[in-house]
């Protein structure tokens, strides 16, 4: 309502304006040659021929030259000028002029504007959260406020799960450290500091994410993933002692029901198997194996439980099928985020991630 | 709401355009109506200026609801790199467009109150339908003010390369030139309309072509400069067609220059001012839409964009063809003005409107045949720089060859032998200083000293006519210095702006003849000679700047004449965009600069490096900032002039 009422006002004034200036003022209709500014024009020339002279820059016989053209021009102008001639019409004109002008102005306005969007500038939109925003949005809208504040360590924990779920695996390392900086480390810290290093070095967990694993897992005896991944990697190695004792550690921490629970008694399975260097129950297990594939190629899983069937699959040495699998993972669950445990998985056991 | 206040302005300037064009073409005979026509530029100024304040305000707190805002501003730039933002994208630069469009209208409005009201009427409202035209064509296919709801938290950024200071100067400059001499296309206009030219009509237009002259040689530098700087080619001029779309309405701009004197001062030339008044602003508005309508990156662009391509091929025929049109039917009408021998001033001046013209031909050929071959046969050829040096170089010789003379010959009817004698003094001049240079450069055989002999002869022909008209070492010299002073300031700045010639022509000639150029790779603390300069590269930094972070190369250059300086040549990357740029190093030492540009770094820790010495290039530049200052020093001197004629009786006297 304040828009329309400006907007009128603002056409008002400029209508009246208009209309003023082209029926308001009087002008002397009959003024003829005497001060037309051509006739003025003319006057100055001569006036600067005579000063020209005076002042030597012209010879006398360049001036009477000169004066001659100057004659003979306002002989031609004399000869051309008429009075000009005005009706009493001209108000109506300006009047008609004016107000088509401000009809014009509402109408293309109406058919292009949005009168009713209010501005948003940025200092406006960081305090009041839009309800539908982005994920790009709002990480923009932390990093902003982590550049102008990089003391906050609330914003680098938020940040830091959000570029995990982007793929962006170095930032969230680098948010995480950011945040182990400030406030000292924590099994938790580690343990996701170590799985985004893990993530951005292409699943390795060699180096860096295994000592962090490793100190996550001493700060806190009962912490899960830290000893999930230590065990994990055990196998990768085939260190198959350190992963059944992590694997027997990890299913005494269970309380039953954790989605992990399935994955660790299999992992229990393959070391006690690779400690005794033949696979019992062969058969067994294929079938098994056989039978959840086929469950989550027909009704679909939980992605721990595709993760389970690629492990499965790699552990009776099927390449071939576990990269079947695998290309099925990753289309039933195609956020890089949600699947961080197989990729890690696949990558180290050397399947392919193709699009 | 200030956005949509802005864009309601907007509108309601093209309805006041649009009627005042409409009513100012019906009733230009009735003249009480030119108040109506001088308010309504007025205000058309007044609320086009404030749709641009408004979008600035935009941009300034980072309002993305604005869709224009969102897709060529970031919060993190600069603050001066969000106001520029503004015109660094399509619909942005057409707004500029308008609004200097509409400061020029505004300003006839109001210094043309002594104008005969018939032809002050029929100029603003030719003047307000390009408005409306332009306006127009903002509002319906290249809308600034489109908006996005709700506003994404972040905007995407501005081109960094267009992250620079340049940005702010050039296109205000060059649109300051481009849009002016429309103008002196509403001033041919009203006076084809309307049937009356005389030398008053031509003093009422030439301040409108100085002006615009001034800002379009000031705007072409500039962006010559930038480019130079920036794009870190090393290069002043690329014949790109870009560049020849500025420099076409230049070369007819000039020429509109020296033929609006003739007008002026002897009442002569009327037809062909009028043809060159509205050629110019033609090739202005060529010069914008090649630019714009993005037919230049390539013909295709044009048919994907079928509204914008449509609607300006709409406007050039409406503009371009109305006006010749009108030219055709009414020219014969014009009377004809003074006549005069062919050895005169006047004579001197169409030679020099004949070389121009013929110069704006061939650039136009260069620039379009590639493009019509494309969009007709489907052919690509690329017409570059050999064509444009040769065709170019051999129209503008004869005519810098010329040009001393020209302000030696009387009006009407000049003695050529007599100019030559008293020219013979700067011919051995220039000729000693080129000899002089071929010496020191070693006497290698080439075009160069030739090129160098024809600037030294422009520029010190030009300082000849202030000397031989302050009669120097004719009387003595207090007499000659007083009268030097009191030389009218248009005896100065044609002088000025003839010796800026000269000394561009020095300055590309050097340029481009004695420039030393030297890729290599370097480590930290190896070093180059390059023109006697050691330059040590001392290492690289990391750099965080405000919204890019940057690997600074550190050099320290030791000059021959001793001194080190210290100079960083950085490649950047802006954060919201992830586009590299680099940013030359530039020292100049003299009217020479040394020019270090960072390549790619390579794998085994090296660094590319580009060194260039340039000697002598700033003076391309600086010539043009002395024609420039020659215009401006040129309209401050508002006394009338005339131009005396030498009588037939005098010149027998002489004899």
């Amino acid at each position: 309502m304040i828009f329309w009422s400006l907007a009128f006002v603002v056409t008002a004034v400029a209508c009246a304006a208009l209309y003023y200036a082209g029926a308001g003022r009087r002008v002397n209709a009959t003024a003829a040659v005497v001060d037309s500014p051509e006739l003025a024009h003319l006057k100055l020339q001569l006036k600067e021929i005579e000063s020209d002279l005076a002042l030597g820059r012209l010879g006398a016989a360049e001036a009477t030259a000169a004066k001659g053209e100057l004659a003979r021009e306002l002989m031609r102008l004399k000869a051309t000028t008429k009075a000009a001639t005005d009706s009493g019409a001209r108000r109506g004109i300006v009047a008609v002029a004016a107000v088509i002008t401000a009809v014009l102005a509402f109408g293309v306005y109406g058919a292009l504007g949005r009168p009713d969007l209010p501005a948003q500038p940025l200092a406006e939109r960081q305090d009041v959260p839009p309800p539908e925003m982005t994920l790009d949005d709002a990480i923009a809208r932390i990093e902003a406020q982590l550049k102008a504040k990089p003391e906050d360590l609330r914003g680098w924990t938020v940040i830091a799960p959000a570029y995990m779920q982007m793929g962006r695996f170095a930032d969230a390392a680098n948010a995480l450290r950011k945040a182990i900086e400030l406030d000292g480390p924590t099994a938790d810290r580690e343990t996701d500091l170590g799985e985004a290093l893990m993530m951005a070095n292409s699943g390795s967990a060699a180096g860096e994410p295994l000592a962090l694993f490793r100190s996550a897992s001493n700060r806190d005896v009962t912490h899960v993933r830290s000893r999930y991944y230590l065990a994990s990697e055990a196998m990768r190695e085939g260190d198959f002692a350190t992963a059944k004792a992590g694997w027997q550690g990890l299913l005494k921490l269970s309380k039953g029901g954790e989605t992990w629970l399935a994955n660790a008694e299999a992992g229990l399975a393959a070391a006690e198997a690779g400690l005794g260097g033949d696979m019992p129950a062969n058969a067994d297990i294929a079938a098994m194996v056989e039978g959840l594939s086929s469950r989550l190629n027909q009704s679909g899983g939980t992605i721990d439980e595709w993760t389970r069937l690629v492990r499965s699959r790699l552990v009776l040495g099927q390449t071939e099928l576990a990269q079947t699998a695998y290309d099925a993972a990753r289309k039933a669950y195609p956020a890089a985020g949600d699947r961080a445990e197989l990729d890690v998985l696949a990558a180290d056991n050397g399947l392919v991630a193709s699009n | 709401m200030s956005i949509e206040l802005g864009h309601f302005a907007l509108v309601l300037a093209f309805a006041i355009s649009t009627i005042s064009a409409i009513v100012g073409l019906i009733f230009w005979k009735r003249e009480v109506l030119a108040g109506y026509l001088q308010q309504g530029a007025v205000l058309q100024f007044v609320l086009v200026a404030a749709s641009f304040a408004a979008l600035i305000q935009a941009f300034v707190v980072s309002d993305f609801s604005l869709k224009l805002a969102y897709e060529h501003a970031n919060s993190a730039q600069p603050l001066i790199f969000k106001i520029t933002a503004v015109w660094g994208n399509h619909e942005g630069s057409m707004l500029l467009w308008v609004l200097i469009l509409v400061i020029m209208g505004a300003a006839v409005a109001a210094f043309g109150r002594n104008l005969p009201k018939d032809l002050l009427t029929l100029v603003l409202a030719v003047q307000s339908l390009i408005a409306a035209a332009f306006t127009g064509f903002t509002l319906f296919t290249s809308n600034p003010f489109l908006r996005l709801s709700p506003a994404p938290f972040e905007g995407q950024d501005l081109n960094p390369i267009l992250q620079d200071i340049g940005l702010a100067i050039h296109p205000p400059l060059l649109y300051l030139g481009y849009v002016g001499f429309s103008v002196c296309f509403s001033f041919a206009m009203a006076a084809l309309i309307s049937g009356r030219i005389d030398a008053a009509w031509a003093r009422w237009v030439r301040p409108w072509t100085l002006l615009s002259w001034c800002f379009l040689t000031l705007g072409i530098a500039m962006g010559s400069y930038w480019a130079y700087y920036e794009l870190g080619w090393g290069g002043w001029w690329f014949w790109d067609p870009v560049e020849n779309a500025s420099f076409m309405p230049w070369l007819a701009g000039t020429a509109l220059l020296h033929s609006a004197l003739v007008m002026e001062k002897r009442n002569a030339l009327k037809i062909w001012t009028i043809f060159l008044a509205i050629i110019t602003f033609s090739l202005s508005l060529l010069g914008t839409f090649m630019v714009r309508s993005g037919i230049l990156t390539s013909v295709h662009t044009f048919a994907s964009d079928p509204t914008r391509g449509m609607v300006i091929l709409a406007l050039l025929a409406l503009f371009i063809g109305g006006a010749f049109s009108l030219f055709a039917f009414r020219a014969s009408t014009l009377r004809v003005g003074g006549l005069f021998a062919p050895i005169s001033r006047e004579g001197a001046l169409i030679l020099n409107n004949l070389f121009l013209a013929t110069a704006t031909v061939a650039v136009l050929v260069g620039t379009l045949y590639p493009l019509l071959l494309d969009a007709l046969v489907g052919e690509t050829i690329s017409v570059g720089e050999p064509f444009f040096n040769l065709t170019f170089g051999v129209i503008m010789a004869p005519l810098l060859i010329v040009l001393p003379f020209g302000p030696f010959l009387a009006w009407k009817r000049g003695d050529l032998i007599a100019v030559t004698q008293r020219l013979a003094g700067a011919a051995g001049l220039a000729l000693f200083a080129a000899v002089l240079c071929f010496a020191l450069t070693g006497g290698e055989v080439s075009l160069a000293p030739l090129g160098l002999l024809l600037g030294f002869w422009v520029a010190f022909g030009a300082l000849a006519e202030l000397v031989d008209r302050a009669k120097f070492f004719r009387t003595d010299v207090v007499t000659s210095f007083k009268r030097l002073f009191g030389l009218p300031r248009t005896a100065w700045s044609t002088a000025i702006a003839h010796f800026g010639i000269g000394v561009t022509v020095i300055g590309v000639v050097a340029a481009s003849a004695w420039q030393q150029e030297l890729v290599t790779t370097m480590v930290p603390g190896e070093g180059v000679v390059i023109a006697e300069h050691q330059v040590t590269f001392d290492g690289m930094e990391h750099v965080e700047g405000p919204n890019f972070v940057s690997d600074t190369g550190r050099f320290a250059i030791r000059a021959p004449g001793g001194g080190v300086r210290t100079a960083l040549a950085e490649r950047r990357v802006y954060n919201a965009s992830g586009q590299p740029t680099t940013e030359a190093a530039i020292e100049t030492y003299g009217f020479s600069q040394l020019y270090v540009q960072l390549g790619e770094p390579q794998a085994d820790g090296k660094s590319v490096v580009r060194l260039w010495y340039k000697p002598y290039v700033t003076l391309i530049w600086l010539g043009c900032l002395m024609m420039a200052g020659a215009g401006f020093l040129s309209l401050s001197y508002r006394r009338l002039r005339v131009g005396a004629p030498r009588p037939a009786s005098a010149r027998a006297a002489a004899e």
